[in-house]
């Protein structure tokens, strides 16, 4: 039986979000992710492709034309330079790349992949507004009703359900719930042309 | 730091226009009857050497036979293809479920031989017109 109170929203406090954890990325270790074939190789030494994060870097301190990307975003299917399918993601959602799940560079990756490998034709940006909405991620405290916002990973892309039988028009996506650890193996990916928005921090 | 969720983030497409999908979302429907799911998706992917988010000067239904070396070079991110051991590892990570060696590849896409060839079931479709081969809006030009 429905509640009397089911129309009433809860409201949730949030309190301040937790730092950044160091990053325990190195460079042997993003040299494994180069040689696996989801970094490109450095080509250059003034301009790398991707830095590790120095030691004393307790949070990202980026240099200038580089945005805060990590391991398991590639693991998932991003590349550089991003494809105009994740840079509309970025635009439309207003996020920055930290700002995604790894989940959501999933889910992006394998509609990109059906559209182009299945439907023969480049994401289709309507296709993708019809089945999917952005949701904030804010992390639980333990307290009911208290959620604290994350500095990364806060947009879940989720498949719209309602009135239509949209989820059986898709194909079926199981996400995997495991990614412990994820936010502290962050690095420095270069941003080529500034096309992914910069990493302000926030 | 995002606290609350833009309204533009639940955006869908004007009412007017969604019928024009319809021709589109049977054929997802019918790759989804086939039984293709995303574990599928990612293996192929893998299996092609490429990352369908990263900018390639091919689409994935383009990279076949008759493509010259230096364009290959260019979509694929490495000259050694991963074992199927090595996908299956790469697919359990993204995908829910026991995603095993055996079924890398299992769905190919185009053109591979034994991909689907969904595309003639929605081409010749008046209501799919080129005007909805709607491109991601995008600050920049590729």
């Amino acid at each position: 039986m429905r509640s009397p109170f089911s129309h009433l929203k809860m409201v949730v406090r949030l309190v301040a979000a937790d730092d950044w954890r160091p990053s325990s990325m190195t460079e042997r270790r993003l040299l494994e992710l180069e040689r696996e074939g989801l970094l490109r190789p450095r080509t250059s030494s003034s301009w790398p492709e991707w830095i590790a994060p120095a030691a004393d870097h307790r949070e990202p301190r980026l240099p200038t034309g580089y945005v805060v990307s990590f391991t398991k975003f590639h693991h998932h299917g991003l590349g550089a330079p991003p494809s105009r399918f994740m840079r509309a993601l970025c635009h439309h959602y207003g996020v920055e790349l930290q700002h995604f799940s790894p989940n959501a560079i999933t889910i992006a990756a394998v509609f990109a992949a059906v559209c182009e490998g299945y439907l023969g034709m480049m994401p289709h940006w309507d296709l993708w507004l019809h089945l999917y909405r952005g949701e904030l991620f804010n992390a639980p405290t333990g307290t009911t009703g208290v959620r604290k916002p994350v500095l990364a990973g806060c947009l879940n892309l989720v498949l719209k359900t309602g009135k239509t039988d949209r989820p059986r028009k898709y194909i079926q996506v199981g996400l995997s719930s495991n990614h412990a650890g994820w936010v502290s193996q962050w690095f420095y990916l270069r941003n080529d042309d500034g096309l992914l928005p910069a990493y302000t921090g926030a | 730091m995002i606290s609350e969720r833009p309204e533009n983030w639940t955006y869908g497409v004007v009412q007017v226009h969604q019928s024009r999908l319809d021709p589109l979302l049977d054929t997802l429907k019918k790759l989804r009857m086939e039984g293709l799911t995303a574990a599928l998706v990612l293996s192929d992917v893998h299996h092609r050497r490429v990352l369908p988010l990263m900018s390639r000067p091919l689409r994935m239904d383009e990279i076949g036979l008759g493509v010259s070396s230096w364009v290959l070079e260019a979509c694929r991110m490495s000259n050694e293809a991963p074992t199927n051991d090595e996908v299956a590892t790469r697919v359990r990570a993204a995908v829910a479920g026991d995603f095993k060696a055996e079924h890398v590849n299992g769905f190919p896409m185009r053109p591979d031989v034994g991909s689907i060839d969904l595309v003639s079931l929605y081409e010749p479709d008046s209501r799919f017109s080129s005007i909805f081969l709607k491109t991601c809006p995008c600050p920049h030009r590729d």
